[in-house]
């Protein structure tokens, strides 16, 4: 097995085990998602109208709750620095834990979003275009999110921080995944948003490794 | 092996060693020697590229450059580098295909825990190690990482006097091997050539005399 192999399971393997990070964004995804209907009322046609939204958001949430533990734990337990010294670049070592990232924790939430969907009352047409809008656009999520986990995890209670800083970063890609479900529903075409979404992500994509990984190894000195 | 050519090292504002000079080869061992702060842990950074030095040079041999030198030295350091939820058996498979890229043997393992006295905790959480188990887990990484240049930061930390020995049997051994070994202790470590860094301690910090340019 490579070294990217290695780290990338063994990141998966982490997230999943208990006081991993996947386990508490799931919950939280689903118990927030069912919390709005207590708040906005059981009206079926105002849920519906805002369920895509609300569905990106609190993924969007989720997301934030994982990230700030990506790279401190490494950084706190010593990891980070024989990663840096291992068989694996720099960039090499971000990708992996972007790609467990979004494997462990954000690929959960997509596939329990269908079941939030009915709660909110979307109609069934439109839960296969809030899948792929998701598939989508949250990659960008974990990539901008890693840059951030990057910059700030010599920080003390830098997870606070972090959500701050993301959140601004996060807007284009909340912007055009739930435009393109709200443009299924109204019955126009959802490609152009769901193209500008995934640009996003692949412009994070290119851009995070490089960017996270110089940071990191200002916080490993 | 290794080449230090009039090293300095800086720490923020504050330059922390200056014209350190020496040279390591394949079966040597140095014991680097200073007091507190002085800035051992970052020279020995400064040796795995993970700290920039802010004067000279630092060649490995057979490096062509940072990443290349990275992968020949191994770095014990104050950090144990386990995962506290991973089983012992877990951490060094993972740390072992990081940092030698081969998958090891399931006999190599144990045997490697065996020799560190690790055996019966082999599948155990290193959450439930104690600090000496977890320094002697520590000292399995650097078995395992197969790298020639070991950079051991003040390594008997937390050792039994059994696990003493052992460290010091396991460095005579990698340098038999033609490995080499950079060390920080504050005691005596026999058979090893001593450079006392408290001689490149700058007397007068040179980035406090520039008052005229300041306001």
């Amino acid at each position: 097995m490579t070294a990217w192999w290695t780290l990338m399971l063994r990141d998966l393997r982490l997230a999943w085990r208990s006081g991993g990070a996947a386990g508490l964004s799931l919950g939280f995804f689903v118990m927030a998602t069912s919390l709005y209907p207590f708040g906005l009322g059981p009206d079926p046609v105002t849920l519906a109208s805002v369920a895509a939204g609300l569905i990106w958001v609190t993924a969007m949430f989720a997301a934030l709750l994982s990230l700030d533990r990506l790279f401190q734990a490494d950084f706190e337990d010593g990891t980070l620095t024989q990663l840096l010294l291992s068989k694996l670049t720099a960039p090499g070592i971000v990708f992996a834990k972007i790609t467990a990232h979004w494997l462990g924790v954000m690929l959960p939430l997509i596939i329990v979003s269908p079941l939030l969907a009915l709660i909110l009352g979307l109609p069934g047409s439109a839960i296969g275009p809030l899948m792929l809008s998701l598939v989508v656009g949250t990659p960008a999520l974990s990539c901008l999110g890693a840059v951030v986990a990057a910059l700030t995890v010599a920080v003390r209670r830098g997870g606070a921080l972090m959500t701050i800083l993301l959140i601004p970063l996060f807007v284009p890609s909340l912007i055009f995944g739930a435009a393109s479900v709200e443009a299924g529903l109204v019955g126009t075409d959802p490609s152009g948003a769901l193209l500008l979404a995934a640009a996003v992500s692949l412009f994070a994509l290119a851009l995070a490794p490089v960017a996270a990984s110089a940071a990191l190894r200002l916080a490993a000195e | 092996m290794l080449t230090l050519d009039s090293v300095a090292i800086r720490r923020g504002d504050k330059l922390l060693l200056t014209g350190v000079s020496f040279a390591l080869r394949a079966g040597e061992a140095v014991h680097l020697k200073a007091a507190n702060g002085v800035g051992k842990s970052s020279l020995l950074r400064a040796v795995a590229e993970l700290l920039p030095v802010a004067a000279g040079s630092i060649a490995h041999q057979n490096a062509h450059g940072p990443a290349e030198a990275a992968d020949q030295v191994a770095l014990l350091d104050e950090q144990p580098g386990l995962k506290a939820s991973e089983s012992l058996r877990g951490n060094l498979t993972s740390l072992s295909i990081l940092l030698s890229g081969r998958t090891p043997g399931a006999g190599e393992l144990d045997a490697v825990a065996d020799r560190l006295g690790l055996a019966p905790l082999f599948d155990s959480p290193v959450r439930y190690f104690s600090t000496g188990q977890r320094r002697r887990a520590v000292l399995a990484r650097l078995l395992l990482s197969a790298r020639t240049l070991w950079l051991l930061d003040e390594p008997y930390t937390g050792l039994d006097q059994a696990g003493r020995a052992l460290l010091d049997t396991l460095i005579a051994e990698h340098r038999n091997a033609g490995g080499a070994v950079l060390m920080t202790h504050h005691g005596d470590v026999p058979d090893m050539s001593v450079i006392d860094l408290m001689g490149h301690v700058p007397q007068v910090a040179p980035d406090t005399g520039d008052d005229g340019e300041r306001w």
